[in-house]
């Protein structure tokens, strides 16, 4: 086992490589630059402007000055955010967006299990209808619907919440609850298809033959194997609901990472682009590894040799 | 032991009959019917599509009429659903939208599940070395920027529809494919892959009739979450252009149009949102029913 | 000594209180000024930053040899306290004020603009303003790199007090370009001090206007606290400022209803409608406030491509396009229909003979004119495709067009949105037959609009070309006359509107909502909050108030 985690770790290098090279070369092939305005910079300002962020060099030289500057760790300054590096902003937003995430995922896996085991305990009956329609609800309402309505409800109407910003401890809680939502939905769904396809599965079966009482049944060997879909689904999630989502910390106003994936590409400020899809790329391989770990633990036929 | 071994030999003697399929489906088919909430939501489902179709002979307003010296009403008898705040009557905005949402939410999701279901059917039943380059080479297309995919295709290939469900089902097969390679990596040591495995059947022959038969209820379930993904993603492709295009609408832009006017013209809102839950909820009825009734173990109670 | 000049200003503040007495305000215990401000700073460094939420700050971080008066938008003194103006128009000499200071206290000098403008200028700092400076004889050679030696640009010191600026032309907008940002002062001892754009961060900038940076949290706030060196401290009545990053409009709109924002940097284009008649119905205070801002919204056409290549298409369609539902019952905050292509500014202003509504006479016309360009009743017109970056405002107001167009002329338009930098990039390489676009004066004087379309300028972006109206445009920029200048312009804006590249349709606001606890302070009395058309806000004469109910 302690060979396989190794293995995988190395694997991250490798993969960040790839990821870096083709991110490279794809956003640059894009149209558009970060130096591009409506008011349109003069041709000879615009030249200084490149040969100060060296864009005047060739492509592949530029690729290699870049790769060069990874390896030491640096990942330069921000094209947009000027007196910021991308390290700097990402330190800086990171663990906001982590926070929000860890609760919002806490939320999701609660909810979602429960009522995804609650509908499986008893399929095809009004309890399984209820909580499934429900659950479609928050599939239904994606985030942008669902925050503005919690934003009038809690902290408008009722004044239980700061509109947004993110000042106090229970800033988290709106944004929170906002990206858990759907994720809880998900969630939900997976558990009761994973629950149902093992339940008639001939060791639980077994199990039940013995005489173990139902809850036991369900905790012990049920959980177990019916948890799959839901925990393959939970490596990309837990990637993606970690770095934070730009839909939530736009609404909420929260000084995140996740706004950047998407605006850093729609500002072509590319050393942020390179930055967050890097670090997104090693979550999504520790999480998958941490996910594969878990499959070994829940099902014991699975072995990494 | 001999309880396992006992137990291996009913199951083999099952798989021939399955495999002749006529019967499979016919059986699953029956148990269908008889669920009752499946077969509501698949009559909703043919009528949500009946009316796509027809949408030109059912709306009362061309889609691309406007009115702005009636601006935003609310719901009456001659705007079922309201009008936007440019005139537009809601209802010819919501089924013309229904096309769009729908075929993105059927054609895209097809193509995630093509992909997905045999990549991840490939990975986690080859196994070793094969596997681990298949899931690094996962991992580095979930983390690519997505946008700049979109903007190069469309600088390539101009701005259209068929992209739009190409693009939608690239990025949505990557989870499809993660979620189908763990069901088969649990499975391919069960007892019966392993005889028919031992008894010569060639592998291709025991992923497509052993392996993905049994990883199609999850997979049914997880084709339930990413209709209503793409459908929604749609409207973030129309961001970059590359969605539908103005005065046409889907319901993906329906909805994000209607946040803005929450307050002001709520009906702008909850009409689109409405439509589009209770498709949602027609599938994911629809979803449980088939899930069910292909269970391969179901025919045994 | 500093500590002193700090308890000072602490004294003018408490009693300045008295005076307001008169009114049913008083002045607040608690003088924190909230602004939504749209964007997140890009930078703050006066030089090099282009946008409109960094101009915001910028405008009360740093100040230039001039400021301009809050309504005239007429230079007054600031940094220099007088000036003079060569008989020719061409030379400037500014006294600096004595008690000029940065706000760490170092006295701020001659030398420090002539610093601060060569290094504007200097193509390794690559400001994008730069061209603001190339009025500044040499300017444009040094920043092209034509000429190496900075010493040669025409900015000097003559003494630590004198400044003397050499122009290439006689420039009247000259003083109003001294109070823009690109212009300012940046302190040497500074800026030398750290490496890139380092300086600019949170304890690291100085400043030399009216408040200093004490905290800058990427997309959490920005804080402005009074600067205790500004030569003018007991103006500043604000004790600090929070800008906020307020990218989402409805979120602003719900900060402002909960109280925690004073003026917002917009209101939602569906929420207009909802205050604008609060506004008219209601009693007491209306916190909406529409305000023109000195900008157009317009159409390009390309007039290299069929069939928008032909004046007569191009009128047509202008011709057919109601203005005033567009402002009226789309975009209803309280936008002026645009019959031409340049905003009115003081003393300038052009009528021209297009519609704000559409005409039965208008339509007869357009299509006469259709007819004789050989698309008889739109025939042959071929796929005319509206371009616009994708919006709700321009998607909507593209949609209305387009169904006008077809109702009014029976024509087929399409529509296509693209991301900005896409729709930046195909506006450049002119793949468009019709696009949309806006342009935001930098100085309250027609030439920031009309020197747009001289032929092969940089944002002329229509393809279009005329000699008479270069010659126009050229012969206004040789005189310091106002009425030959301004007369000059009009010849010039009557050929544009004659050719029409441009499809005109309207001149923008800006719409806010603003709290009744801030007012502004005039001669010791306060009084309600008001915008120019600039919307340039220095919050020196502000105040925080509480309402005598």
């Amino acid at each position: 086992m302690t060979k396989y985690i190794l293995k995988r770790l190395l694997s991250i290098i490798p993969v960040l490589w790839v990821v870096a090279t083709i991110t490279f070369f794809l956003m640059r092939l894009a149209p558009g630059g970060p130096f591009d305005s409506e008011k349109q910079v003069p041709e000879e300002i615009l030249h200084n402007l490149e040969a100060k962020y060296h864009m005047d060099e060739p492509l592949p030289m530029q690729y290699v000055r870049y790769l060069g500057m990874v390896a030491k760790g640096d990942l330069g300054p921000s094209f947009r955010y000027t007196s910021r590096t991308v390290n700097e902003i990402i330190a800086e937003t990171f663990p906001v967006s982590a926070i929000v995430g860890l609760l919002g995922l806490f939320y999701a896996l609660v909810i979602g299990l429960i009522s995804g085991i609650f509908a499986a305990s008893k399929p095809n009956s009004a309890r399984d209808y209820l909580s499934m329609a429900f659950s479609m609800l928050g599939i239904c309402l994606p985030s942008f619907v669902i925050g503005p309505l919690f934003m009038l409800l809690f902290a408008v109407k009722l004044e239980w919440f700061n509109v947004s910003g993110w000042a106090e401890p229970k800033d988290v809680v709106l944004p929170a609850l906002t990206l858990g939502t759907m994720y809880a939905a998900y969630f939900a769904r997976l558990t009761r298809a994973g629950i149902l396809d093992v339940i008639k599965q001939d060791y639980i079966r077994t199990a039940h033959a013995k005489g173990l009482p139902e809850w036991l049944v369900m905790v012990r060997h049920t959980l177990k194997g019916g948890l799959l879909p839901t925990v393959s689904f939970l490596g990309p999630a837990a990637a993606a609901i970690l770095t934070g989502s730009l839909v939530v910390e736009s609404i909420f106003n929260i000084p995140g990472l996740g706004r950047f994936f998407v605006q850093s590409a729609l500002n072509r400020d590319y050393t942020l682009v390179m930055g967050t899809v890097l670090f997104v790329a090693f979550l999504i391989v520790v999480m998958n590894l941490l996910v594969d770990v878990a499959y070994a633990f829940l099902n014991p036929r699975i072995s990494y040799d | 032991m001999t309880e396992a071994a006992l137990k291996t030999t009913t199951l083999m003697n099952q798989t021939p009959e399955i495999e002749k399929g006529r019967s499979l489906w016919e059986d699953a088919f029956n148990r269908l019917l008889k669920n009752k909430m499946a077969v509501i939501g698949l009559c909703y489902l043919i009528f949500q599509t009946l009316v796509a179709i027809f949408a030109p002979w059912l709306a009362r307003f061309p889609y691309e009429e406007t009115n702005l010296a009636l601006g935003a009403v609310p719901p009456d008898w001659v705007h079922f659903f309201g009008t936007d705040d440019l005139g537009r009557d809601m209802f010819t905005r919501v089924i013309y939208g229904s096309r769009i949402s729908l075929m993105v939410g059927i054609l895209a999701t097809a193509v995630s599940v093509l992909i997905g279901v045999l990549y991840g059917a490939v990975a986690g039943y080859v196994g070793g070395r094969t596997d681990d380059i298949l899931m690094r080479i996962l991992e580095i297309l979930y983390s690519l920027p997505f946008i700049f995919f979109v903007i190069i295709l469309m600088v390539l290939f101009g701005r259209n529809i068929y992209l739009l469900f190409v693009a939608l089902g690239l990025i949505e097969w990557l989870t499809m494919a993660r979620i189908v390679r763990g069901q088969v990596v649990s499975l391919k040591k069960v007892e019966y892959i392993d005889a028919a495995r031992s008894m010569g059947v060639g592998h291709v022959k025991i992923i497509l009739d052993h392996l993905i038969p049994n990883v199609l209820g999850t997979v049914i379930i997880y084709v339930t979450l990413t209709v209503p993904g793409v459908i929604l993603e749609e409207a973030f492709l129309s961001f970059l252009g590359l969605g539908v295009q103005e005065p046409m609408s889907s319901w993906g832009t329906l909805i994000s149009d209607g946040v803005a006017a929450m307050q002001t013209y709520p009906w702008m809102l909850i009409f689109p949102c409405v439509t589009l839950m209770l498709a949602l909820l027609a599938l994911n009825f629809l979803g449980d029913g088939l899930r069910d009734a292909l269970d391969p173990r179901a025919s045994k109670d | 000594m500093a500590a002193a000049v700090r308890l000072l200003g602490i004294f003018l503040s408490i009693v300045w209180v008295a005076e307001a007495s008169a009114q049913s305000y008083t002045a607040s215990k608690d003088q924190t000024l909230n602004i939504g401000n749209g964007a997140e700073p890009k930078e703050l460094d006066p030089a090099l930053a282009t946008g409109t939420p960094e101009a915001h700050i910028l405008d009360n971080l740093f100040e230039g040899l001039t400021a301009l008066d809050e309504k005239t938008l007429d230079p007054i003194p600031a940094i220099a306290e007088s000036w003079t103006v060569s008989p020719d128009g061409k030379i400037y000499t500014f006294k600096i004020r004595k008690n000029a200071k940065w706000s760490d206290g170092k006295n701020l000098t001659a030398e420090d603009f002539v610093w601060s403008w060569r290094r504007a200028l200097n193509p390794m700092t690559a400001a994008e303003y730069a061209y603001q400076l190339y009025y500044i004889k040499n300017g444009e050679q040094f920043n092209k790199g034509q000429l190496k030696d900075p010493s040669l640009v025409g900015v000097k010191a003559l003494d630590p007090y004198t400044l003397q600026v050499e122009l290439v032309n006689p420039t009247p907008f000259f003083l109003k370009l001294t109070a823009f940002h690109a212009l300012n002062p940046v302190p040497p001892h500074v800026v030398s001090k750290f490496p890139g754009q380092e300086w600019t961060k949170e304890g690291n900038l100085v400043s030399n206007g009216p408040f200093k940076l004490t905290e800058w949290k990427l997309n959490r706030h920005i804080r402005l606290e009074a600067n205790p060196f500004y030569w003018d401290r007991a103006a500043v009545k604000l004790k600090d400022i929070y800008f906020y990053p307020t990218e989402n409009v409805d979120t602003e709109e719900k900060m402002f209803t909960a109280g925690k924002l004073h003026i917002t940097n917009t209101v939602p284009t569906l929420r207009t409608p909802y205050y604008a008649q609060m506004a008219k119905q209601a009693k007491g205070y209306q916190p909406y406030k529409d305000t023109p801002l000195l900008a157009s919204y317009f159409y390009r056409f390309n007039v290299k491509r069929k069939p928008t290549d032909d004046w007569r298409v191009r009128r047509a369609l202008a011709l057919t396009i109601d203005r005033k539902a567009i402002v009226e019952r789309i975009m209803h905050g309280g936008q002026i229909p645009a019959t031409t292509f340049t905003p009115p500014v003081i003393g300038y202003s052009f009528k021209g003979d297009l519609p704000d509504n559409v005409t039965p006479a208008a339509i007869a016309e357009a299509k006469k004119l259709l007819a004789e360009a050989g698309y008889p009743e739109g025939k042959g017109l071929g796929k005319i495709e509206i371009l616009y970056n994708t919006n709700e405002g321009h998607k909507k107001i593209a949609v209305a067009i387009q169904d006008m167009w077809k109702k009014n002329l029976g024509i087929d338009v399409g529509l296509f949105n693209q991301e900005w930098k896409v729709y930046l990039d195909t506006q450049r390489r002119m793949d468009f037959t019709i696009s949309r676009a806006g342009w935001v004066g930098d100085y309250p004087d027609p030439n920031t609009f009309l020197d747009l379309f001289v032929t092969n300028g940089g944002q002329n972006l229509t393809g279009w070309s005329n000699k008479d109206y270069d010659q126009y445009i050229h012969q206004a920029g040789q005189t310091l006359d106002q009425a030959k200048r301004f007369e000059n312009f009009h010849k010039a804006e009557a050929i544009l509107m004659k050719e029409l590249p441009v499809l005109p349709i309207y001149f923008y606001t800006y719409n806010r909502l603003v709290s009744e606890h801030i007012k502004m302070i005039e001669n010791g009395q306060f009084r309600e909050w008001s915008a120019n058309i600039m919307q340039r806000f220095v919050y020196k004469n502000f105040a925080m108030v509480d309402v005598r109910k």
